[in-house]
């Protein structure tokens, strides 16, 4: 792992499922022959309706979910059976949908978790958590409190911190915005934009479709579980009323 | 902005997909019709039934066996295999009701007939008492707290002068009996309990109060949430069980004719019904029918076949019965928790694929 | 008056005891949400093992405590490895009855090794009686305490304190999100179980220093370990101390007032009331966790 990396990334991977069927049970298939690739140093957004897949292509990128058939590739490498924690050796990281801090653990202990696998290099392990603390200076004064008793901002903040604090190159964010308060939804995007203007390689699912085409490079919609559209951001402007009145339909 | 377009999609994927989508259509649609089950019950009745009068002393000793614990598994199953509330207690709810029957019976001189029904009050007595403490916490506390509530009987019962302590109480069945004929009698009381217990149970299998079970084994909070009042259920469940067990230590403490609280109360009763239920099938009202069966059966086997043993020149002692109970046990439950029944009734489900 | 001070320390030094016979059961269920019904069954047979080491060999008995601990340990990466993972996604009524299928096994083959026989560990250089004034106090019962005292705070320490530790709580909290910070769950769980069965081990070991045992009535200490469980809460090894010396005086000074058969009912209704009170209902082990 490479923590000085913060800026990018041309160097970056391009992670990519090809033609992926995965489901959950025996008897549902929640994916069919599904396709997409994340390009280094964009921000691809994936959309469409409840139930559409989404979240279930970011489990399958991520390693929790194996697919039936298909592949995940890393520039190529095929990484369809390397396990999560694997992943996040080769630079995936997950930023997972809802509340996801350890809540009878304190913010500090919650980052320390988060920079797990420098569990050997005390040194680095410490730097990584300064490093954290001077990009989020909020969670500073917070370091010894129980996360569970942060407000929702607070607890999203330090979710992002423990997702960066590896400085991985490819991050895979779920539905970041559910859940929190309208005031709160804003400082989220703010982030995302921080971190797309930081060259970060970013796989977005969302439902929030303004928002994040806004933030996209690249959009992939899905619908019962099959690519439906593909494209570069400006091929969707303009199209996006149509696109969710469809998916209302659906 | 384009279509995705049909990658060239390689037969081999194609059939791959194809067989994923065939499996999990397939996946637990199997169903033997719905009279199999009922029908294979009163075929083990019926044949069983003549049995009394047929087969010899000790044969009818051990069917009568096979009864007893019928009847205390059906009750054991409606929590226990229905609502996922394990209890491994049973010998305190059975050894409950043959003390209350001795106790009436060797002071009071009450006949059996007598005792059955304040034995069975007296085991749900205990049942309240239990389920009260344990039953609006989650399965677990339930669970311990049984397994150690066998302990506590047996000290209670051991220093519980008018219950003979340590040493025990006698019972005596009212009348000229020959052996033959007192074997045939409790027989036919347990037979009768047993088909008793089996239709109870296959009316809470069928009834709204059977659902509520299933629901509180399957997602708790959620059926409390639809509005199952999961305590009553599971109270209600504990105790019908134990008036079932308290009926079927009733008799059988005039069956032996002799109890004491170190065999009344240990856990080998718990482990019998246990694996009575799992073997049988926790999540049908044959199960326990068929389990008492094959248990019996093989403990049986296994009191004649091990004390024959002899490994490396060396005597087998008699707790590798256990052993192999308890072996089998491990096995049921990491391999075939359905059960025999499970076996050729299955039920649609949620599978978990790889 | 010194009978009292007698029985106060004679139960606080038992309590420390009962601190340890619990910590194993309590880890179990706070950090893997797993009833270790084989508890007791595992902590007869570490005090069976010690007594062999002590009595049957002749070894040190100080010495010997690390031995039957190491050995309980391995045991569990065994037990987990064959039984324990293929679980972790069952029921809990299939865990518990696979536990309890443990416990019938571990006991049988006990019974098969050393009989049913009482058995009492002997105690050596560690039999004397520390005398202050009126009072008498055994030294293996200020040895177990002790050593159980250091074992508890050490673990306490490394919970808290440590890296690891914070990831075994986190496990507790959110097995998913350990998972996706890296942590490999798996070999944790493994390694968390074998310290829940080491521990147990432990706790056989100096119940055996304090008290004699057999091998058939085991399940009258899972109801102590139990106890200690509900009053102290799960997976914190200070609370479960401070639980377990509760115990061990609450059963001293009922022993002093009722005769020794009752002191069970009292601490069995005690149990029941422990339970009542603990009403949480069922998210109870998910809210309060270590």
């Amino acid at each position: 792992m490479n923590t000085e990396a913060t800026a990018v990334s041309v160097t970056a991977p391009e992670l990519a499922l090809n033609d992926i069927t995965a489901g959950y049970f025996a008897n549902d298939i929640v994916l069919e022959s599904v396709s997409m690739t994340v390009r280094p140093g964009n921000v691809t957004v994936v959309l469409g309706p409840n139930g559409s897949g989404k979240s279930t292509s970011l489990r399958v990128m991520s390693g929790f979910l194996r697919p039936r058939t298909g592949t995940v590739t890393l520039d190529g490498q095929d990484i369809s059976t390397t396990s999560p924690a694997d992943r996040l050796r080769l630079g995936i990281a997950t930023l997972p949908q809802g509340r996801s801090v350890f809540p009878d653990l304190s913010v500090d202990e919650n980052l320390r978790l988060g920079a797990w696998q420098l569990r050997n290099d005390k040194g680095r392990l410490n730097d990584a958590v300064d490093a954290m603390l001077e990009r989020y200076p909020k969670l500073k004064p917070l370091r010894t409190r129980l996360a569970g008793s942060l407000s929702g901002g607070q607890a999203r903040l330090l979710e992002f911190a423990r997702t960066l604090i590896l400085e991985p190159s490819v991050l895979l964010i779920d539905e970041p915005s559910v859940g929190l308060a309208p005031v709160l939804v804003d400082d989220v995007y703010n982030e995302l934009e921080r971190l797309k203007d930081e060259g970060r390689t970013i796989l977005l699912v969302d439902q929030n479709v303004q928002a994040a085409i806004g933030l996209a490079d690249q959009v992939y919609t899905l619908a019962y579980g099959k690519n439906h559209l593909q494209g570069a951001r400006d091929s969707f402007e303009g199209q996006l009323d149509d696109l969710i009145k469809q998916w209302l339909n659906l | 902005m384009a279509e995705t377009t049909d990658l060239d999609k390689d037969a081999k994927r194609n059939s791959d997909v194809a067989l994923a989508q065939a499996k999990a259509a397939s996946a637990g649609v199997r169903k033997a019709p719905w009279w199999v089950t009922p029908l294979v019950a009163v075929a083990i009745f019926a044949i069983i039934a003549p049995m009394g009068g047929i087969l010899g002393l000790g044969a009818v000793t051990t069917l009568t066996t096979v009864l007893y614990y019928t009847v205390i598994a059906q009750g054991w199953n409606l929590l226990g295999g229905y609502g996922g509330y394990l209890n491994f207690g049973a010998a305190v709810f059975a050894g409950t009701g043959a003390y209350t029957a001795a106790w009436l019976n060797s002071e009071f001189e009450w006949t059996l007939w007598q005792t059955l029904i304040p034995a069975a009050f007296a085991a749900a007595f205990v049942s309240l008492i239990v389920g009260f403490a344990t039953l609006r916490l989650r399965s677990h506390y339930f669970a311990i707290f049984t397994l150690v509530l066998t302990f506590l009987a047996l000290v209670v019962v051991k220093n519980w002068p008018a219950l003979g302590g340590a040493i025990g109480l006698f019972t005596d069945v009212e009348g000229d009996f020959s052996s033959r004929g007192l074997a045939i009698l409790f027989f036919y009381v347990l037979f009768g309990l047993a088909i008793l217990a089996t239709v109870i149970a296959y009316f809470v299998e069928h009834s709204n109060f059977g659902y509520a079970l299933r629901a509180i084994s399957e997602d708790e909070p959620a059926a409390q949430v639809l509005g199952v009042k999961t305590t009553s259920v599971k109270l209600r469940a504990l105790l019908i069980g134990a008036a079932l067990g308290g009926l079927a230590g009733a008799v059988y403490a005039f069956f032996t004719g002799y109890i004491e609280p170190a065999g009344t109360f240990s856990l080998d009763l718990a482990l019998d019904i246990v694996l009575v239920c799992v073997i049988g099938g926790m999540r049908s009202w044959l199960g326990p029918l068929i389990g008492s069966i094959i248990v019996v059966l093989l403990e049986q086997i296994l009191r004649v076949v091990v004390p024959n043993l002899h490994l490396f020149g060396l005597d087998i002692p008699a707790e590798t019965n256990r052993l192999v109970l308890g072996v089998l046990l491990l096995i049921f439950a990491l391999f075939i928790r359905r059960g025999v029944v499970g076996l050729f009734v299955q039920r649609r489900g949620r599978v978990v694929s790889v | 008056m010194n009978e009292i001070v007698q029985s106060l320390i004679n139960g606080a030094l038992l309590g420390g005891v009962y601190g340890g016979l619990a910590m194993g059961l309590s880890l179990l269920l706070g950090v893997l949400r797993i009833v270790n019904l084989a508890h007791s069954a595992v902590l007869i047979f570490g005090a069976l093992l010690y007594w062999q080491f002590v009595n049957g060999f002749g070894l040190d008995p100080l010495l010997m405590i690390a031995p039957v601990v190491l050995i309980a340990y391995l045991f569990g990466l065994g037990v987990h490895r064959g039984v324990t993972q293929y679980l972790t996604r069952e029921s809990d009524s299939t865990v518990m009855l696979a536990f309890f299928g443990l416990m019938i096994i571990l006991e049988s083959i006990a019974i098969m090794i050393w009989t049913t026989d009482t058995k009492t560990v002997a105690l050596g250089y560690l039999s004397g009686v520390i005398r202050i004034g009126d009072l008498n106090i055994p030294v293996s019962r200020v040895v177990a305490a002790a050593i159980t005292l250091v074992v508890l705070v050490a673990l306490h320490f490394f919970l808290t304190r440590t890296l690891t530790g914070s990831a075994i709580r986190g496990m507790a909290q959110n097995r998913d999100v350990a998972a996706m910070v890296g942590i490999n769950v798996e070999k944790l769980s493994r390694r968390v179980f074998g310290a829940g069965i080491a521990l147990a081990a432990f706790g056989g070991t100096v119940l055996s220093l304090v008290s004699s045992f057999s091998p058939q009535e085991h399940t009258r200490w899972l109801a102590w370990a139990f106890l200690v469980v509900i009053l102290g809460g799960l997976g914190s090894a200070m609370r479960t101390l401070v639980a377990g010396i509760a115990v061990g005086i609450f059963e001293t000074v009922v022993g002093l007032l009722i005769p020794f058969q009752y002191t069970y009912l009292a601490l069995y209704a005690l149990l029941a009331v422990a339970l009542l009170i603990r009403n949480e209902g069922l998210g109870g082990i998910k809210q309060r966790t270590i």
